[in-house]
């Protein structure tokens, strides 16, 4: 890489430093969370270390770490009561000695926000480093990572930030031992045959994705410069669509009652949320996720491990014409039940 | 009748290919729209036990037809069910 490109990245690491609240040098790129993950656990769990994680959470982490059951990792998946976190059962899970507790700062499922500093504390207090995946907040929730008891942070450009797709970081906290995911040149010490400590050289070696970084960097320059105002319009929408869907019999509402993200995760009657899910897309041009969400325990929690949800997400850009248009759809399809 | 169904309004036989992942869907729709056949992302219905959710719809007449492209494509697929 070249001085100048050098120059851009530095660039975008520096804006995302303060969007978050951290030094520069503590940041990462990744092409998503799912590789900040994989770097965070696999970098820090073997033989003999025990994690402790969320019924709630996504495959990224979930599928890491049956990887490293695998591997002679002792993996305890707490319940999620409600889709809440139990902050008692997470107490008494560290009375084991931990290496790492994992856990989502909100449910891409019901965008229910998990409390994460008390968790954070609780895991620190107890000797176990604490990785948030911020996937769901980050842009939609003030996130100070310097602020917060968290060790390792993974979170994706193309969620809340705006970002271009296929981008994402990992943010360390100075101190914090890590081994790399992927070893390689990095332009410096260039004549050890060994991966080098300094970071973030020790975690990105190779060719580093220039145009999406510079994006990143853009995107990050832009919440920054407006705040979270940007979401306000999209919270309202959802909390708005989160209303009235609610009164309708057919359908099951999963999300909070307060939506803190926007993220409203329903059911009609017994059908198939895949089934509904396209049909809002071919026959409304509604676009919503239906299935898994990636995240099986979840919806196993939830009550719906076979039919999965409906999910509608109210992003920058969308007007209260798009809410009415949602609206109107579930109505139509409530009829047909 | 299913809830698609009331939507699409299908009344005619249809043939559904499942494929194994989300590449190997697209890559039949591209396969089987440059052969000929009117092919068309649905949703998979409930009942059949599949890991996608989506399947690929088109005339029964063209089983043999697509039957071979995805032969000879290398397409990963679970199978062809009559709807
Ligand atoms: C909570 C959560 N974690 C992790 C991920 C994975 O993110 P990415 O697609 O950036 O790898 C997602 C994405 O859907 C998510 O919602």
């Amino acid at each position: 890489m070249g001085l100048e490109a050098a120059r851009f990245v530095l660039a975008a690491r520096e804006q995302l430093g303060e969007l978050l609240g951290v030094d520069s040098s503590s940041l990462i790129f990744t092409k998503n969370t799912t590789e900040a993950l994989n770097l965070a656990l696999f970098g820090s769990l073997g033989p003999g270390s025990r994690v402790v994680t969320g019924a709630m959470e996504h495959n990224s982490v979930l599928r890491p770490l049956e990887a490293l059951r695998g591997r002679g990792v002792d993996v305890e998946v707490l319940p999620a009561p409600g889709g809440e976190l139990d902050l008692e059962l997470l107490e008494e899970a560290l009375k084991k000695r931990t290496t790492m507790v994992v856990l989502s700062h909100v449910s891409n499922v019901t965008g229910a926000v998990l409390p994460l500093a008390q968790a954070g504390k609780l895991a620190q207090d107890a000797g176990a480093l604490f990785l948030a995946d911020v996937a769901q907040s980050l842009g939609y929730l003030p996130l100070n990572l310097s602020e917060l008891p968290v060790d390792l942070a993974a979170f994706p450009g193309h969620k809340g930030l705006l970002g271009p797709m296929g981008t994402g970081g990992l943010y360390v906290r100075p101190g914090v031992e890590l081994e790399p995911l992927l070893y390689g040149g990095t332009g410096s010490f260039s004549d050890s045959l060994s991966q080098p400590q300094v970071m973030p050289d020790r975690f990105e070696a190779g060719t580093p994705n220039l145009p999406g970084i510079m994006g990143l960097g853009a995107a990050a320059k832009f919440i920054q410069e407006r705040g979270q105002e940007i979401h306000r319009s999209a919270l309202l929408l959802g909390q708005k669509f989160r209303e009235q869907v609610a009164d309708l019999p057919q359908i099951t509402v999963y999300s909070p009652e307060q939506v803190a993200v926007p993220v409203v995760s329903v059911n009609f009657g017994q059908e198939a949320s895949e089934e509904v899910a396209t049909i809002l897309s071919e026959f409304f041009r509604v676009a919503v996720r239906g299935g898994l969400h990636c995240a099986p325990l979840a919806h196993r929690t939830l009550g719906t491990g076979s039919q999965g949800a409906v999910r509608f997400s109210f992003g920058y850009g969308n007007t209260q014409k798009d809410l009415e248009g949602a609206i109107g759809a579930v109505q139509a399809i409530c009829q047909k039940l | 009748m299913s809830l698609w169904d009331k939507f699409a309004n299908t009344s005619t036989q249809r043939a559904l290919l499942i494929c194994s992942s989300t590449h190997h869907l697209l890559l039949a729709e591209k396969v089987l729209l440059e052969n000929g056949v009117t092919a068309k992302v649905v949703p998979v219905p409930g009942g059949l036990v599949t890991h996608c959710s989506s399947g690929l719809e088109f005339p029964p007449s063209q089983e043999a037809q697509v039957r071979e492209l995805i032969a000879k494509s290398g397409i990963a697929h679970e199978g062809i069910h009559l709807l």
